[in-house]
């Protein structure tokens, strides 16, 4: 009997461990389903769109537009359609690195990767001659570009003049996160509560050490706020945070504005939203939406392309 | 210092100065000591501890006692890491009496808080009583230096639409305290 009640036990911690999920080619996460900026990446990057800007076009505010952890460049969709009829700015939404392709392709990525196409696109918009640069970054998106503050990324390049960061993550809501190095391992993965449709654009699946690669950059980004971050010569940020958020705790703003300064140590904006979504501008496929998310969303675009004109 | 800090510190001041009845004295004993605490990927919380044991209630088994820690003597010195303190009232029971490493269980009960600073952020969630449980190891040498080792769980933590975001739920501690009473 002790050896069935051992065999059973082993059978389970090998279930436990089981990292190969059934994969729905529907998924995000299978080899169907892409992120369609990695076909037409000129529909989303504005280096692709227009590789040599008139002098007019570059002098034009850039909006680099990050998306979080799992997500896809559809979360700043709403914003694009939003600017579709403007011609005084341009918008880039960036694909992190490692995402928008198969399961494997996200399990291998480290976050280093994901900040990776952050750069790239910075780098070959500024070679273009672009000269008005933006970030506009949501959840994981946002501490991505404190990461690159902190580390020293801009300096001595083209200073970005805005960053606009969207219910940044610096502190997770679920606080499992951060023993995910102690129960990782024997997760082996977890699933999104996504809906049908956006299981096409989040991945579904989630392995854990794309849960520590997200561990890993937070923890960073905290510790680099609490030695102090000092924006380059005539950059500003403005942080919006949803007030309820079961993804990035609300006191993500708190260590965000006490970490970070002006060049001349004043103090960045923050704005807490009556909101309970995670990324309160992104409001399609959700349920239940009503008329206070959609004046949160069109206010925060307004508030957001207002000061990057500016 | 508001109304439960006063309470707090008059309890640390009472331990302190209470001296057990002469017929008893050989048995109770009385700690006091530093104690370390990080939380999982999180801060450094550090503080006093101060802990008691009865000849009259299972002497040197159970142990009462309060302590305080705070990000301010943390993460947070000298640093932009956000202050807040927990305060709390423990009992301890300890197996293995007379033994060098003793496990033990504890069972904390107290009240945290964080201090965001500045008005913008009053609507968020920034104090929590809570029950914590630890499960650890002693080490008593034959000296008055004991030393504990443990593991805790405070489930009042943030999860991003109630509690505090800071509070957060697995921790490790260590605490070492002098017998400063029947050495």
């Amino acid at each position: 009997m002790k050896k069935l009640y051992y065999l059973l036990f082993l059978f389970l911690l090998m279930s436990a461990c089981d990292s190969t999920p059934d994969i729905s080619d529907d998924f995000l996460d299978g080899d169907v389903v892409f992120d369609a900026s990695i076909a037409q990446p000129e529909n989303y990057l504005q280096s692709y769109a227009n590789p040599n800007p008139s002098a007019q076009d570059a002098a034009k505010p850039v909006f680099i537009a990050i998306h979080g952890y799992s997500a896809s460049t559809f979360e700043w969709d709403e914003f694009k359609t939003f600017s579709s009829n403007r011609t005084d700015y341009f918008i880039s939404q960036v694909l992190l690195g490692g995402h928008g392709m198969t399961y494997d392709d996200f399990k291998k990525a480290t976050w280093k990767t994901w900040q990776e196409s952050i750069k790239t696109e910075y780098e070959r918009l500024t070679a273009a001659g672009y000269s008005n640069i933006n970030f506009v970054g949501s959840s994981t998106g946002g501490a991505l570009l404190i990461e690159l503050l902190a580390s020293g990324y801009f300096d001595g390049k083209i200073a970005p003049r805005h960053f606009f960061l969207v219910d940044p993550i610096v502190v997770p809501s679920s606080k499992l996160l951060s023993i995910t190095p102690l129960i990782g391992p024997v997760l082996g993965f977890t699933e999104a509560d996504n809906t049908t449709q956006e299981d096409r654009y989040w991945y579904h699946y989630r392995h854990q050490e794309t849960l520590q690669e997200l561990l890993d950059v937070i923890v960073r980004v905290r510790k680099q706020l609490e030695d102090g971050i000092t924006l380059p010569t005539g950059t500003t940020m403005k942080v919006y945070k949803s007030i309820k958020d079961a993804t990035a705790d609300p006191v993500s703003a708190v260590l965000i504005y006490k970490g970070i300064e002006t060049s001349s140590g004043g103090a960045i904006d923050v704005e807490m939203v009556e909101s309970d979504l995670h990324v309160f501008t992104r409001l399609a496929l959700r349920s239940g939406i009503d008329s206070k998310d959609a004046a949160n969303q069109l206010r925060t675009f307004n508030d957001i392309v207002s000061r990057g004109l500016n | 210092m508001n109304s439960f800090q006063r309470c707090f510190a008059l309890l640390v001041v009472a331990l302190l100065i209470h001296q057990p009845s002469a017929s008893f004295a050989q048995e109770s004993t009385l700690d006091v000591g530093l104690r370390i605490q990080k939380s999982a990927s999180f801060y450094f919380e550090n503080g006093i501890a101060i802990r008691y044991s009865d000849s009259r209630l299972f002497s040197d088994k159970l142990f009462l006692g309060i302590g305080f820690v705070s990000s301010r003597l943390g993460s947070a010195l000298n640093s932009n890491a956000i202050n807040q303190d927990t305060f709390f009232l423990s009992a301890a029971w300890y197996l293995r009496k007379d033994k060098t490493i003793r496990p033990f269980g504890q069972l904390n009960a107290g009240y945290f808080r964080a201090d965001y600073e500045e008005d913008i952020f009053d609507v968020l969630p920034n104090t929590a009583w809570f029950l914590s449980p630890e499960i650890g190891l002693g080490y008593e040498p034959n000296i008055p230096l004991r030393i504990a080792f443990s593991v805790g769980y405070n489930p009042a933590s943030g999860n991003g639409e109630s509690g505090p975001g800071t509070l957060y739920p697995i921790f490790t501690q260590m605490t070492a305290t002098w017998r400063i009473i029947n050495p």
